[in-house]
């Protein structure tokens, strides 16, 4: 506040003020004192001509007198005291003889004109015989003595020193000097008086500027100017008013950045994005939020069954209220999910829950299904959901599933119950379930023009073989190009549900000989051909199954790896005889019964047309459940054996059981090196 | 402007009020159609909502039109959406509300349905 300015204001003005003042006298004095010197000469002149007149009127008289040096004595020295300027007052008879001089030595001598005189030139008006000179030091007129018979009796002199003639312009000066220096001072007094005026509103407007710099706009500049100053004053007011209100907005704009950030950030955390297998389901989740975050959720929630629960929903409200419902929902979908196995029923619990937090008009759209991986089959219920586009592919066309239930919270009186449906939908090899938003159907187009439901069908549909994610990503290619790459105005979700095209076919789909065959004569088969293993009934007792492998033909001529495949899956199947079949007094026993074709060089050829026979005592399975040994539905399987469980499916051709035969529990098992190998290519390549 | 909804109110001579909606009902102006659509409703009249010039609906506009519509319902009178654009059907359509609403295919045959 105290700053002080480099150069005061006060001093530019009032340096230039002196300046221009001083020339101005400068220009003015040296005009006037011309003027001046030339009026004091002629005044001089005038003077000086009327005072030699006057004398020689006088001396007129004197000199036609017998003694006229007495009588003009006196009268030349009064002259000569009543101006001591003169330098010299002389009265000349007609024979230049002196005869009136201050001086009375002189007297009778002749007179002598100093040197140096010239006539002046003179505006005064000069009578016969009368003269004015002039030198650099004096002024002289001399004019005739005339009788009154006009006789000519003499001249009468007078002469002036000029230096009193520069005293007097000298004085002239020194006068106009003070005044000019009056003025000046004046000037400058006025000058100051005007300029702390004017400094004054500066210093408020100063200050008021000073007091925005550090952001407080809510001071107004107190400044009743009228001058220029004042329009300032109130220029910057409104400018401070403006800048309130701009400021205003970036602090408002700040804000919604920070709840769109917020909302943002509570979604990513809540969606799970990315690719899971569920058996031969491939589940893959995407979200894209909009500029101006929407409501839209997708979740996959494990079941304890086995069973997943997948669902997408959109709440109608946008931003960071939108997204707080959709937390509201997926909470209380955990809730919930373990408690109705109805799908159509967990909707109606999930709107009496959600209800009292939507506002007037707000709403839910969902769809949620649980899928049953070991049924492929999902049921479902939708509450005003998008269609769900289910791709068959046998048919390679759309299975648009349209139903007729409303949105949650939009309606009450038990009509969302009355709408809403379970419904079922198998998924066949190479089917895909793709359930989305309608931030992918509402897509516009610069021309207004949304996407709709049949362009999704076409390019989920050419990209459902390439699996889940590329059809996924070919949507996401085919909206951005739809929507010339602008920003979407809605959240885009979907969720895509892909059953593997390869016919990963459970053993029953394609009964071999091995199913029909009868497994007894089977059992009396193998025992005949010599390669038999009997072990007692402990896990410990397991370890004999390596060496017995090795003495088989084919079996031990496998690549290691092929063979500790084989070897895990046996120890796995009896292992597990052990460990759930019960008492088995009379041991476990392992025969190999080689394939029955010609002899061949190859080995994996030889094992995959020989079979494994397994039989023990213990308790058998219930038929009725387990009539085969399939190991999907093998509860053995199921209690922590889930990597031997994988196993077994991804190298076993086969696997039947067939309990309480007259030969005791039979579990007769085909092996096939060769698909271990391809399963790992499939995932490899 | 594309971005508003005008909304023009008139009294029939039964009494009912005949809103006609010209442009887009989303967030930004649903609010205000639910506000007087309210206001009329609360004085018991009948309201017909002329829909044909309407471009878009937002959710928020499903909203605000199911809360008159509910609104409508409890007071006993009737509210109905005549002439609805293909903008308007196809929304009500996915979200399977128009199985609820009264929908008439003209303004006319609204106004001879409350014989008005």
């Amino acid at each position: 506040m105290s700053a002080r300015p480099r150069i005061s204001m006060r001093v530019v003005v009032i340096s230039f003020t002196v300046a221009i003042v001083a020339a101005a006298v400068l220009a003015v004095g040296t005009v006037a004192e011309r003027n001046t010197r030339q009026a004091l000469t002629r005044e001089a002149e005038a003077r000086l001509l009327l005072e030699a007149r006057n004398l020689a009127l006088t001396a007129a008289g004197a000199l036609l007198s017998d003694l006229p040096e007495l009588t003009l004595h006196p009268v030349v020295r009064e002259l000569g005291e009543s101006r001591p300027e003169l330098a010299f007052v002389v009265v000349t008879d007609h024979h230049g003889v002196i005869q009136g001089h201050r001086d009375a030595r002189v007297l009778g001598t002749a007179w002598q004109l100093p040197d140096g005189l010239a006539p002046a030139v003179t505006v005064a008006r000069l009578r016969t015989d009368e003269r004015l000179l002039t030198s650099r030091t004096l002024l002289v007129a001399t004019v005739p003595v005339v009788s009154a018979s006009g006789q000519r009796l003499g001249n009468a002199a007078v002469g002036l020193q000029r230096a009193s003639l520069e005293r007097a312009v000298a004085a002239a000066r020194r006068q106009q000097l003070l005044w000019v220096l009056v003025v000046l001072a004046a000037g400058m007094g006025v000058t100051f008086l005007v300029l702390t005026a004017l400094l004054r509103p500066i210093g408020v407007l100063r200050a008021g500027l000073e007091r925005i710099g550090t952001g407080d706009l809510d001071t107004p500049i107190q400044l009743t100017d009228r001058t220029e100053l004042g329009l300032l004053a109130d220029t910057v007011n409104d400018m401070a008013r403006e800048l309130k209100v701009a400021q205003r907005a970036a602090v408002e704009r700040e804000r919604l950045a920070h709840e769109v950030e917020l909302a943002r950030d509570l979604q990513q955390r809540l969606l799970p994005t990315g690719t899971r297998t569920l058996g031969d389901l491939t589940l893959c989740g995407a979200h894209r939020a909009a500029a101006e975050v929407g409501g839209d959720y997708v979740d996959l929630l494990p079941l304890p069954d086995g069973r997943m629960a997948v669902t997408i929903a959109d709440v109608s409200g946008k931003g960071l209220g939108g997204c707080l419902v959709m937390t509201m929902l997926a909470a209380s979908l955990r809730a919930l999910r373990n408690e109705h196995r109805s799908p159509r029923a967990l909707l109606v619990a999930l709107e009496e829950q959600l209800a009292p937090t939507l506002k007037p008009g707000e709403f839910v759209t969902m769809f949620y299904g649980v899928l049953d991986p070991r049924t492929r089959s999902l049921v479902y219920a939708s509450a005003g959901h998008t269609p769900l586009l289910v791709w068959r592919a046998a048919a390679g066309e759309a299975d648009w599933q349209a139903t007729r239930g409303i949105p949650l919270g939009l309606m009450r009186g038990g009509r969302l119950n009355a709408t809403l449906e379970d419904r079922e939908v198998q998924l066949g090899p190479g089917d895909l379930l793709f359930q989305f938003t309608d931030g992918y159907s509402e897509a516009f187009s610069p021309g207004g023009e949304a996407f709709g439901l049949p362009r999704i069908a076409d390019v989920v549909g050419s990209q459902a073989a390439a699996g889940p994610e590329a059809a996924i990503a070919a949507l996401s290619t085919a909206l951005a190009a739809w929507s010339h790459d602008r920003a979407p105005d809605d959240d885009q979700t979907v969720l895509a549900i892909a059953r593997s095209a390869v016919a990963n076919a459970p053993p029953a789909a394609a009964p071999s000989w091995l199913a029909k065959t009868d497994p007894v004569a089977l059992h009396e088969r193998a025992r005949s051909s010599g390669h038999v293993l009997t072990l007692p009934a402990t896990l410990e007792a397991l370890d004999g199954l390596r060496p017995w492998l090795t003495t088989l033909q084919g079996p031990a001529a496998l690549p290691t790896d092929q063979r500790l495949r084989m070897e895990v899956v046996l120890y796995e199947l009896a292992a597990n005889v052990i460990e759930h079949g019960g008492p088995q007094e009379a041991g476990i026993e392992l025969a190999w019964l080689p394939g029955a074709g010609a002899p061949s060089s190859d080995p994996i050829a030889q094992v995959r047309e020989g079979c494994f026979v397994l039989r023990d005592r213990g308790y058998p399975f219930r038929p009725e459940r387990r009539p085969t040994f399939n190991a999907g539905q093998h509860p053995a399987w199921q209690k922590g054996r889930g990597l031997g469980l994988d196993i077994v499916q991804h190298v076993v051709n086969e696997v039947v059981f067939r309990p309480g035969t007259t030969a005791g529990n039979l579990t007769l098992l085909s092996f096939d090196p060769a698909k271990g190998e391809e399963r790992k290519e499939e995932q490899h390549g | 402007m594309a971005d508003s909804l005008a909304i023009k109110m008139d009294r029939t001579p039964g009494g009912a009020i005949v809103a006609r909606l010209r442009g887009r009902i989303d967030g930004r102006t649903a609010p205000d159609l639910m506000m007087r659509g309210l206001a009329e409703l609360e004085s018991g009249r009948t309201v017909i909502l002329n829909l044909s010039e309407v471009t878009f609906v937002s959710s928020a506009g499903v909203g605000a039109i199911m809360v008159l519509f509910q609104t409508a319902e409890r007071q006993g009178i009737g509210l109905r959406l005549a002439a609805p654009s293909e903008a308007v059907l196809s929304v009500l359509g996915i979200l399977n509300l128009e199985q609820f609403l009264v929908i008439d295919a003209s303004e006319s045959d609204a106004l001879r349905a409350i014989g008005g």
